[in-house]
């Protein structure tokens, strides 16, 4: 069990600077994921935690204790790689043995103990029947779970996770993932894991750092980070489909968006923008329905507040529902929409339909940084 | 237990901690140490001496700085040295390139065609390459024995020779029987590195270069020349490198002689060391040699840069 | 129909055709290789008196009594225990060394690698002949001149670029991933190696080991400077030193060369595969 402090820490390899200056707080006991995309530096983070890499600058703290220039045996953490790791020469019983054989001389560990610590851990994880196999007579998921388990076995006091499920396929992966928040429920031990995947980073955890270039753009609960994104870089990477973008302008008060007509304009003043303020506006496509043809408005039974005409460009099916990207613009300068399909209507590519904006937040960033300036 | 237990975690704490730079550098430690002493010091002394008027017999020894440099200038037998040793060097890298590139290619349509053979042909093309220098400068002595040598033999019968000719005596066969031995015994060597090339280079674009129309010639043309490139010019430094230096080979093989045909830079230095005992201008002429093989390494990269950065 | 049965026949034909030329190229290849080995065998069971004649090629008479000579009159026996004990402490010493300093240039962080590895490297460059006589000095300096250990030690010093390059190529194949995961572990440096890294490095191992017992078992010119006595001369140089009082004793020669060759060369024939994929480790992948 351990609270991680992250404070000012940099790293450097060579003239590239892949963290410039990172500074997180992980709570004992949470599960705390770190999300962005490849290359946003959150491999290089976990290397730091676990002793891997030494950073330029900053502390590491566990528990208030500097751990910076602690070497990896002396960390206490277990680590979970994407490629598993497992290996190759050693049977699954002695991966899983591995850290406590190691580790002999200073926990004191004897024989019948170790082999007592392998078996519970085997249990714990369904492992029981493949001890004596090697890694390679094994599937995915089996590696997936000899690898949890060599993490389990020494009960360390903080687990870190590198892209564990990346490797398997979907199915498994819905699969592991609910094991593995159970897990972590039963245990208690602070958990960071690292993903490149928005829907892990959202069902895992209990708060998430969403890292780019090296930066973290926001620390929060998923719900935070889904419905007050701190910046378009947030909201542009969170939520599937990603969440559309306009460009809107504060005139006389009241915000306008460029396609849209809007019935109720949103009440920019209420949140203090400037007049001739230029701004990004997001807006979820679960808010945004799509409908055939010409009906009137009608507030009362979709919550609608804006709405702009156009075409169908492409249907995306998923089975529960459709979603419909639409060029709401006349102008020519093709600007697309996606939205939820009615339905009520099938609706084919190319049909001129309605996009009505319903109920619900309106995203503003800056146009210029990004940053975001609240909800309208 | 518990006793147990404590003397391990004082030992733990006893131990010293070490950082994993610290580690690497314990862990290299003691091969450079090594390298040090029995390569880098003698390299160093022998540049040392390069500079020194050494003659232990007269118990002369000076300091004379460049003048054995500025000597070699005027050492003829020290320019016929270098020219043998570039002939022996140019003639004897070609055909070991030529052949080992045939050969490869032979044993590459082979692993494709015939698998069961290739193996074979691989075995049996690794046993010159693993004959120790000196034995395989015995077996061609023996093949070039002038009277009842086999080579004279087979020749004399298809009628190619009618006198016996005395191939290591004669000044201007000697340094041609000894490229053909140095060939025998490397051009394997080079067919290995090809070879291994040869299989790196994914079949998928022979397929697509197939499919674009390229024929056979195009392909090798265009597919597997470039791509093989940086293998032969590692192919052509290695060797280069090694026949610059050649020394058991043809000090086995002639001796040097006949007069001073076969007399390459390895031997002459050898026998001003040893044979007159000048420990400084034998440094000298080792120095010269160390710059040459250098300077045509340079050379070849310099040369063939163009070929290495196409496949990269 | 009938064209494309043609045109069976006719790639039936190509391909036979094409085989055939395949293997008269193989045999001839053979011929070249292995000739003149097969000749110096040949020789070697031949009778003094049909020596210095020819034909026949094929001898007519065979006999042992070279091989007897060599292994009874000279000190041919003694060289090769010689030259057994050279090649593999040799190779004992390199591989332990080298395969330390490879893992350290593999995975450690240690600054300066590229110079290190140029330096190393470098000194294979220089011609041997040049450090002959310091080096002599130094040996002489250490109290192994005229020994078994001194000789080992250079050939083992000088095979070190070798193992070093290939071990270090070896070391970095490995997924770095498991060096990681053992020193979260909680593994030393050194332990990683020991538990994880070698055990999977082995066929790396087993390569630079056969190369460097090669190169020690053949080496000819610091194994002739560093010896002065049937006591410690090595197998290359015996065999370049046969005696021979008024003429050359050629059959001998030829059985002593197969005695000495067949070591090496059943070793390079055995383990071929591994001789290539040692010599081109890090050449041909890059």
């Amino acid at each position: 069990m351990a609270e991680v402090r992250l404070e000012h820490l940099s790293k450097r390899f060579g003239a590239t600077t892949v963290l410039p200056d990172v500074t997180l707080t992980v709570q004992d006991g949470e599960f705390f994921t770190i999300v962005g995309p490849s290359g946003c530096g959150k491999s290089t983070l976990l290397q730091l935690l676990a002793g891997l890499e030494h950073p330029t600058s900053g502390r590491i703290l566990f528990d208030g204790v500097d751990v910076t220039d602690s070497e990896p045996r002396e960390r206490d953490v277990a680590l979970v790689f994407q490629s598993y790791a497992l290996y190759p020469h050693m049977t699954v019983r002695d991966n899983l043995s591995f850290p406590l054989r190691v580790t002999k001389r200073k926990t004191g560990l004897d024989r019948r103990q170790i082999e007592g610590d392998v078996l519970r851990v085997a249990g714990l994880l369904g492992l029981e029947s493949l001890l004596d196999r090697w890694p390679r007579e094994l599937s995915g998921g089996q590696r997936q779970r000899v690898a949890l388990g060599r993490a389990l076995i020494r009960q360390p006091r903080l687990f870190l996770l590198d892209e564990p499920l990346s490797n398997l396929d979907a199915q498994l992966r819905a699969v592991m993932r609910t094991e593995l928040r159970q897990l972590h429920d039963r245990l208690g031990t602070t958990m960071i894991y690292v993903t490149h995947d928005q829907t892990e980073a959202m069902t895992l955890a209990d708060r998430v750092a969403m890292l780019d270039r090296g930066v973290v753009q926001q620390v929060g609960s998923p719900r935070e980070l889904y419905d007050q994104p701190s910046n378009l870089v947030v909201a542009r990477f969170f939520g599937h489909p990603a969440i559309n973008l306009l460009e809107g302008e504060v005139r006389g008060g009241r915000l306008r968006i460029d396609p849209l007509e809007l019935q109720r304009s949103a009440p920019a003043d209420g949140i203090g923008l400037p007049d001739g303020l230029r701004v990004t506006v997001g807006i979820r496509p679960e808010q945004v329905l799509v409908t055939s043809g010409n009906r009137p408005f009608d507030a009362a039974s979709y919550g609608e507040e804006g709405r702009a005409k156009g075409v169908v460009r492409l249907l995306e099916y998923t089975g529960s529902q459709t979603w419909v990207v639409v060029e709401v613009d006349q102008s020519g300068k093709g600007i697309m929409m996606i939205g939820l399909g009615s339905s009520e209507d099938s609706l084919r590519s190319g049909q001129p339909v309605s996009v009505l904006v319903t109920r619900g937040p309106y995203h503003l960033f800056d146009m210029k940084t990004g940053a975001g300036l609240g909800i309208g | 237990m518990t006793g147990e237990s404590t003397t391990g975690t004082m030992r733990s704490k006893a131990r010293v901690r070490l950082s994993e730079r610290t580690w690497g550098y314990l862990l290299a430690s003691p091969a450079f140490l090594l390298v040090g002493l029995v390569a880098v010091a003698p390299i160093a002394a022998a540049l040392w001496l390069s500079l020194h008027r050494r003659l232990p017999v007269f118990g002369v020894d000076e300091f004379v700085g460049g003048w054995n440099y500025l000597q070699l200038w005027s050492d003829d037998r020290f320019w016929t040295a270098c020219r043998t040793t570039l002939y022996f060097t140019a003639l004897s890298v070609a055909a070991e390139l030529l052949l080992g590139f045939a050969l490869a290619i032979l044993l590459d349509y082979l692993t494709n065609e015939m698998a069961g053979s290739s193996r074979w042909a691989q075995v049996m093309i690794v046993v010159p390459w693993a004959i120790p220098t000196v034995v395989s400068a015995q077996i061609w002595a023996w093949l070039y024995q002038p009277d009842y040598g086999l080579l004279n033999h087979l020749l004399h019968r298809a009628g190619l020779i009618t006198r016996a000719i005395d191939w290591l005596a004669d000044p201007d066969w000697a340094i041609h029987a000894a490229i053909v031995m140095d060939v025998w015994k490397t051009a394997p060597f080079a067919a290995l590195l090809l070879l291994a090339g040869l299989k790196a280079v994914p079949r998928d674009l022979y397929a697509a270069a197939r499919v674009d129309g390229a024929g056979t010639w195009q392909q090798f043309r265009h597919i597997t020349l470039p791509l093989l490139m940086p293998v032969v010019v590692i192919v052509l430094i290695f060797r280069t490198m090694d026949a610059v230096r050649v020394f058991d080979a043809v000090y086995v093989l002639t001796g040097g002689g006949p007069g001073n045909s076969t007399e390459t830079l390895s031997i002459y230095a050898y026998k001003t060391l040893f044979q007159t005992l000048q420990f400084g201008y034998g440094s000298t002429l080792a120095t010269a040699m160390f710059l040459i093989v250098g300077a045509l390494s340079c050379l070849y990269l310099l040369l063939l840069r163009r070929h290495l950065q196409e496949a990269a | 129909m009938p064209a494309a049965e043609a045109n069976g026949r006719n790639s039936v034909t190509w391909w036979l055709r094409r085989r055939g030329l395949a293997l008269c190229l193989l045999s001839l290849a053979g011929l070249f290789c292995l000739g003149p080995v097969l000749w110096q065998a040949v020789t070697s069971i031949k009778p003094d008196q049909d020596l210095v004649r020819l034909p026949p090629i094929i001898p007519e008479r065979i006999t042992a009594s070279h091989y007897e000579r060599v292994v009874s009159r000279s000190s041919l026996v003694q060289s090769l225990a010689n030259s057994a004990v050279v090649a593999a402490s040799a190779t004992a010493l390199a591989v332990v060394v080298g395969g330390l300093c490879a893992f350290a240039l593999a995975r450690l962080p240690i600054a300066g690698k590229p110079v290190l590895l140029g330096l190393v490297l470098s000194t294979s460059m220089f011609p041997p002949i040049a450090v002959i006589s310091p080096l002599y000095l130094v040996m002489r300096g250490l109290g192994l001149r005229d020994t078994l250990i001194g000789v080992g030690l250079t050939h083992a010093v000088y095979a070190l670029p070798l193992a070093i390059w290939i071990l270090t190529s070896f070391f970095r194949q490995l997924p770095v991933e498991l060096y990681y995961a053992a020193r979260v572990d909680g593994c030393t440096p050194l332990r990683a190696m020991v538990s994880v890294l070698l055990p999977l490095a082995r066929p790396g191992l087993a390569v630079s080991a056969l190369l460097v017992f090669i190169f020690s078992w053949n080496e000819f010119m610091f194994a002739l400077t560093l010896t002065a006595s049937d006591a410690t001369r090595t197998a290359p140089v015996a065999v370049a030193m046969f005696p021979g009082l008024y003429e050359i004793p050629w059959g001998d020669i030829a059985a002593a060369s197969l005695l000495v060759t067949l070591p090496v060369a059943g070793l390079a024939a055995l383990f071929q595969r591994h001789i290539v994929a040692g010599l081109t480790a890090g050449s041909v992948k890059g």
